[in-house]
């Protein structure tokens, strides 16, 4: 127990880099791939680019009565709802039909490599109301798509820290492409995560420094993730369309992955995101188009 | 379950012909016809029902390449989502049986479970479907950086 073994593996997965690192007594490395192992069933159960997945049967089914689904895209759709009721309807998961219409119905990687010129009449999101969780059942009402972009890496890196600590493991750092989550203790250090301005990579404006035995910090911009010149991921449910708030990066620090990309995807689609983390207890750090530097390096608490 | 209701209502028509010789005359006789007609009849009630039920099920159960949903699904579809879902379970399966393995093992490490305790667990199969590792591990720290997914 004297000796700290850490270990740490980096992967591409659900679309972009992750990282996870253990710290254990003992058998870190076991730890880290199968930690690993279980991003790559949450991404086949979750995925909606992968045909075969669980959701895009769900979403398949939309209109069709109820689905028995697995306790996995339980916890999703679930998960789902009660942000969608949190935030009052800001965080909307069913913009997938509008993500689609604009372009995004494949991997980035596949929507940056195609030509989109196409006027896309865009209409509000149809909202989680009617979607009914049932037991272990799920109806989608028709027309209702579920994307679980806003969420799904915050969610994964919470279930997989979770299981990890669970196990054994004395400290956890889940990294699913900037979602991070934090668990337990780096040895005898503490957690420092620090907060780039996208628009200047090397940058960094913030360094939060984590007490707590457990922690998420997302990231929500529309720096990156841009096509066609002006689109970009986050889509405004109330309109369907492109979202302009004026905000380019929002922050979040929260006692979950999953709390930490909702309440950062509903405050860069606020025109006050301080008010939104006022609203939800939490720590974050808004950029604007014309930020000045001072304005970036005290986050709102 | 109809195909096996069918051959049923038949073979008790032919055992029952073949079993007992047809002879003329007599009460026992008159009692064997009534009964080889009344198994008859009855035979053909079954048949008539079984082919009913049968029918019933093929206007339920499209063919397969037909689209069972509005969004296209056929039946060859839902067959491969369901196969998919056997594996994403048995996958789930085995990751839960090497955490738990795993965690085993770290309270062993620990000294928190006694022998009798270790004994118990089944063996691990060793990293089966785990992902290679990689040749050389980077640098770790107690240090992320945040940017948009």
């Amino acid at each position: 127990m004297d000796t700290m073994t850490p270990a740490r593996i980096d992967f591409r997965a659900m679309g972009t880099d992750c990282a996870i690192s253990v710290w254990s007594p003992a058998h870190a490395e076991d730890l880290a791939h199968l930690a690993r192992t279980r991003v790559e069933i949450l991404e086949q159960c979750w995925s909606r680019f992968r045909a075969t997945s669980e959701l895009s049967l769900l979403n398949a089914r939309a209109g069709q009565g109820p689905v028995e689904v697995s306790e996995d895209l339980h916890v999703l759709v679930s998960a789902m709802k009660c942000a969608w009721e949190r935030t009052g309807g800001v965080f909307d998961p069913t913009v997938g039909t509008a993500m689609r219409a604009w372009g995004y119905d494949v991997t980035f990687t596949d929507v940056i490599a195609r030509h989109h010129d196409a006027v896309v009449a865009h209409q509000p999101a149809p909202g989680m109301a009617g979607v009914r969780i049932d037991g272990c059942t799920i109806t989608l009402p028709s027309g209702v798509e579920l994307d679980p972009g806003a969420i799904g890496k915050g969610l994964a890196a919470d279930i997989i820290a979770r299981e990890m600590h669970a196990t054994g493991a004395t400290g956890v750092l889940v990294d699913l492409g900037g979602d991070i989550v934090v668990r337990g203790r780096p040895g005898t250090d503490t957690w420092r995560i620090a907060v780039t301005d996208e628009r200047e990579p090397d940058s960094v404006i913030h360094t939060f420094e984590i007490t707590e035995e457990h922690a998420g910090i997302a990231t929500s911009s529309v720096v990156r993730r841009r096509w066609a010149g002006t689109r970009h991921h986050v889509i405004d449910p109330m309109t369907g369309a492109i979202a302009d708030t004026g905000a380019v990066q929002v922050t979040v620090l929260a006692p979950t992955g999953a709390d930490a990309e909702v309440i950062a995807t509903a405050a860069i689609l606020s025109r006050d995101p301080h008010q939104t983390f006022g609203q939800h207890g939490v720590t974050g750090i808004a950029l604007h188009a014309h930020a000045h530097a001072d304005d970036r390096e005290n986050p709102h608490e | 379950m109809s195909t096996s209701q069918m051959s049923m209502g038949t073979s008790t028509k032919e055992t029952m012909t073949m079993t007992k010789p047809r002879t003329r005359g007599g009460a026992a006789d008159k009692a064997w016809s009534i009964g080889l007609a009344g198994a008859t009849c009855l035979g053909l009630v079954g048949l008539v029902g079984v082919r009913t039920i049968t029918d019933a099920s093929a206007d339920a159960a499209p063919a397969v390449d037909e689209p069972t949903s509005s969004s296209g699904l056929t039946r060859a579809d839902l067959d491969a989502y369901a196969n998919a879902l056997d594996a994403q379970s048995a996958q789930l399966d085995n990751y839960r049986v090497q955490l738990t393995e795993a965690a085993y093992q770290l309270q062993a490490a620990a000294g928190t479970v006694g022998l009798d305790q270790q004994v118990v667990v089944q063996p691990v199969k060793k990293r089966k479907n785990l992902v290679p590792r990689p040749q050389a591990a980077p640098q770790l720290s107690a240090q992320g950086k945040t940017r948009s997914s």
